[in-house]
């Protein structure tokens, strides 16, 4: 046995007998891996990719998208077929102009489903035919053995993150993560280290182990409260609040390899905006808080150990609707950044005359198993055991 | 246009028993009242018949029943499932009354609290939307109405951040009221409902630019379920909806349907034709039709009736009698075959399911003693448990089971024992015995909260 199994066996054992561990070391478990930053970013509601990753030159753009179409002059030219939405403007001064920027044009699966919640599940576990229970990174989670080796910000934790035996960490922020210090909540902590001594079956049991899992957390999340970040460089939208919380906990080495959050406000059948509106206040927020994130890293000497994939369910219809959004479609756009990512247009160039189309979307040319694929061997990780041998992974590096 | 936007007052149970139901009353039809001596032996028959090719007779039949002892820990696991909130004394009420007197009990008529205006909520210091559903529950005779109506609400979802906060409401407060009706009437209900409408963009939808929101989760969420339709159905469905929209009057929306923005061509939902040119605003109607006369549109109802109620797994075989059950008769005649069927007494039944943070939030306040919710808990339902209840997360609303419990959420819901139990001039609860009977199993003192149990239904 060796000194990290060591570890992780022991930790195991305290918390079998309810015992809040605090014992093991944080750096051991860190030099598990090989010291790389896996970070997911959902857009939630299916952001919508021909607004962008603009194919601005063909005519149908701004035929098929009279109210919505952004006019060539606002557009952010890459080259002569494509350009960024006007809100990207950080993104590009920062992380395209550097070469670290790759866009994966018309990404998806096959088969594609236009349902939220099932496109989700499906982009979470990496299983187009039946979404399994457990995430693409469950194998890779139960591997690792342990809950601190994967970190999601929010509420509920994404599936993908699911192992059979082990999940990841779920927490909102990392301020504000504990039980507080009164003699009251003092006397119910103690109360609640009696409890969990006690085994329970069935849905009790569950919540005993979610206990568990909790206090041990708690413990490991709030010695990140005393990591500090550059000063005034995040801004403060949840974007920015979300990136800064990640860059801390990497500067204070938690053991994370990968981290996951999600934002919403995608799903524009209605008002989508054009250069500026709905979307436009979206992708701005988010470009701002990767640029930052980018900086952070690059002070901290850690830019090269890491890469961010920003991806949404789906893209949506190339045609708007009738108020002033479009609805559900297929092909989507990723954004893939990294100090080792080498930047370009993955996936070629949309074309939107009408028999390119798949039933008025965006067909899908490149699966996203194989751009995981890729984030899965930057972490030293096996594609194949997570997604699939057939899926080689994208060469982005 | 009063009618529309003005809930019918409760019918005196004196009125109800001489004339019956009364038609036409409001915009949609009302709860049909529940009277045992008239309609019990014609539902009895239905469901003997509508079950009898399967296993009315078997264990997991429609005509089960549990014929156990009913004593208060009975009763208790009763209560709590119903309602979500109660205590000792309510518990012995209920096991004092025997079982079907406890089940029609506590499934009586819902009790409909005053809709206000608009006005009402807005401007400074106003009553709050989410505070005032928490102090119905708290102070309602009719507390399974409010756990039901919350089932109605994650299952028919619309989020005030998008409908505007008095169209949901609105909403929730007619769901409340055809709770225990058939879930035909639900159903006809929701889709005319301006809070729908606007929620899932049909108020957008025309023949040049059908938008398919409502008519892709009408089926993926609120009817058939994933897999049971081709995305030509959602097309057809979407075409049929078209002109189904709002309209803007005194300061509210109603339904409205525009002719000029419907499509008049034929289509066809699930093999089935739909054409009506002579009155085409029926052609929505005719795809619920469709809908309801699917078998498979009562098994995901009845599956997700049983894991709100009764078990996170339920037997396949319990999924296809609950169907039947609701197929033939209402929410009710479904909820009273459970509420009386032996399976629901079982051990592994009790302790199953984990509560949702409006129930846990209410039943703890109720026990310690609250009847208003104190200053706060709108924000601490929204910002620390969780669960905005006047927007759900997304259009399939909330998480269930073990997915409630991530750390951040697990810690806010202990952080919440301090708050909730407080006396009103702040200071920690008396440790001595209290009443958390129905709020958990195994509470010796305010200080039991912690365990597992109070997280459990």
């Amino acid at each position: 046995m060796n000194r990290r199994n060591f570890i992780k066996r022991s930790l195991f054992t305290v918390a079998a007998t309810g015992l809040v561990p605090s014992l093991f070391s944080r750096t051991a478990l860190a030099a598990g891996g090989n010291g790389k930053i896996l970070v997911l970013y959902h857009l939630f509601g299916g952001n919508d990719a021909v607004n962008t990753l603009i194919p601005y030159a063909q005519s149908e753009y701004a035929s098929f998208r009279p109210d919505i179409a952004i006019p060539s002059a606002n557009v952010i030219t890459l080259d002569s077929s494509l350009g960024l939405h006007p809100a990207l403007q950080p993104m590009m001064d920062n992380l395209w102009n550097n070469g670290q920027l790759a866009l994966i044009s018309q990404v998806g699966y096959p088969n594609h489903n236009r349902s939220h919640f099932v496109s989700t599940a499906i982009w979470n576990t990496g299983d187009p035919d039946r979404p399994n229970k457990t995430g693409w990174l469950g194998p890779y989670i139960d591997e690792q053995n342990d809950p601190f080796c994967a970190t999601n910000f929010g509420s509920t934790l994404p599936r993908a993150l699911r192992g059979v035996h082990t999940a990841g960490l779920s927490i909102e922020s990392i301020s504000g993560f504990g039980l507080g210090g009164s003699n009251w909540e003092g006397q119910l902590q103690t109360e609640l280290l009696r409890q969990i001594q006690q085994g329970r079956h069935g849905t009790a049991e569950e919540v005993r182990k979610a206990m568990e899992h909790m206090l041990r957390s708690v413990e490991r999340v709030r010695e990140m409260g005393n990591v500090n970040v550059t000063p005034d460089l995040f801004p403060n939208t949840s974007y920015g609040r979300r990136f800064a919380d990640i860059a801390r906990m990497i500067k204070g080495d938690f053991p994370s390899q990968v981290y996951y959050a999600s934002s919403g406000g995608f799903d524009t059948h209605s008002d989508q905006g054009g250069a500026t509106g709905n979307q436009a206040n979206l992708l701005g927020q988010l470009a701002a808080a990767l640029s930052a994130f980018r900086q952070e890293m690059i002070t901290q000497g850690r830019w090269n150990d890491v890469v961010v994939m920003v991806f949404s369910e789906f893209g949506r219809r190339v045609q708007q609707n009738a108020s002033g959004g479009t609805d559900h479609g297929k092909g989507g756009v990723m954004f893939v950044t990294g100090g080792a990512v080498q930047g370009g247009v993955y996936g070629g160039v949309p074309a939107l005359a009408e028999d390119q189309l798949d039933d008025g979307d965006l067909p899908v040319k490149v699966d996203f198993r194989s751009v995981y694929a890729a984030g899965a061997q930057f972490i030293g990780a096996n594609p194949a055991e997570l997604v699939g041998a057939e899926h080689t992974p994208l060469d982005l590096f | 246009m009063e009618t529309l936007r003005t809930l019918p007052q409760p019918v005196p149970d004196d009125v109800v028993t001489s004339i019956g139901l009364e038609e036409g009353v409001g915009a949609f039809p009302s709860t049909a009242p529940y009277r045992i001596s008239t309609q019990a032996w014609k539902g009895a028959l239905a469901l003997l018949l509508a079950g009898g090719t399967l296993t009315a007779c078997g264990r997991l039949g429609a005509g089960a029943r549990y014929r156990g002892p009913f004593g208060r820990y009975e009763a208790a696991h009763l209560l709590r499932r119903a309602a979500a909130r109660g205590n000792a004394a309510e518990a012995d009420n209920l096991a004092s009354m025997g079982l079907e007197h406890a089940v029609d009990a506590l499934l009586d008529s819902p009790e409909i609290p005053e809709e206000h205006d608009p006005d009402y909520f807005e401007g400074e210091g106003s009553p709050d939307y989410r505070n005032a559903w928490v102090n119905q529950w708290l102070q309602t005779r009719t507390p399974a109405a409010e756990r039901l109506t919350l089932f109605w609400h994650g299952h028919f979802v619309t989020e005030a951040g998008k409908t505007g906060w008095w169209n949901t409401y609105h909403k929730i407060n007619k769901l409340r009221e055809l709770s225990l009706s058939s879930f035909r009437d639900l159903l006809y209900m929701i889709a005319e409902d301006p809070a729908m409408l606007i929620y899932l963009d049909n108020n957008d939808s025309t023949k040049e630019h059908p938008n398919e929101n409502w008519a892709r989760e009408l089926m993926e969420l609120f009817t058939l379920g994933e897999g049971h339709y081709t995305e030509k159905d959602i097309q057809e469905v979407a075409r049929a909806f078209t002109g189904w929209s709002v309209s803007w009057e005194d300061d509210h929306h109603y339904f409205a349907f525009y002719a000029e923005d419907h499509d008049f061509g034929p289509k066809t939902v699930l093999g089935r034709s739909v054409h009506n040119t002579h009155n085409p605003l029926f052609e929505g109607y005719e795809v619920l039709d469709i809908l309801l006369e699917n078998p498979q549109t009562y098994l995901f109802i009845s599956e997700k009736l049983l894991k709100f109620y009764f078990h996170p797994d339920p037997d396949p075989r319990m999924v296809q009698v609950g169907a039947d059950v609701l197929k033939g008769g209402t929410v009710r005649d479904f909820l009273k075959w459970l509420f009386m069927h032996p399976e629901f007494y079982a051990d592994e039944a009790r302790n199953a399911l984990v509560k949702s943070p409006m129930e846990y939030a209410v039943g703890m306040l109720y026990a310690a003693g609250k009847r208003e919710a104190p200053e706060g808990l709108s924000w601490w339902l929204r910002a620390r448990l969780d669960q905005d209840p006047y927007n759900p997360p997304d259009v399939s609303g909330w998480p269930s089971g073990a997915d409630w419990l991530p750390d951040a959420l697990l810690l806010q819901r202990l952080k919440f024992i301090d708050f909730a139990t407080r006396t009103t001039d702040g200071e920690p609860p008396p440790t001595g015995p209290v009443d958390y009977s129905v709020f958990m199993d195994g509470a010796a003192n305010p200080l039991s909260l912690v365990a597992p149990e109070a997280q459990l239904l």
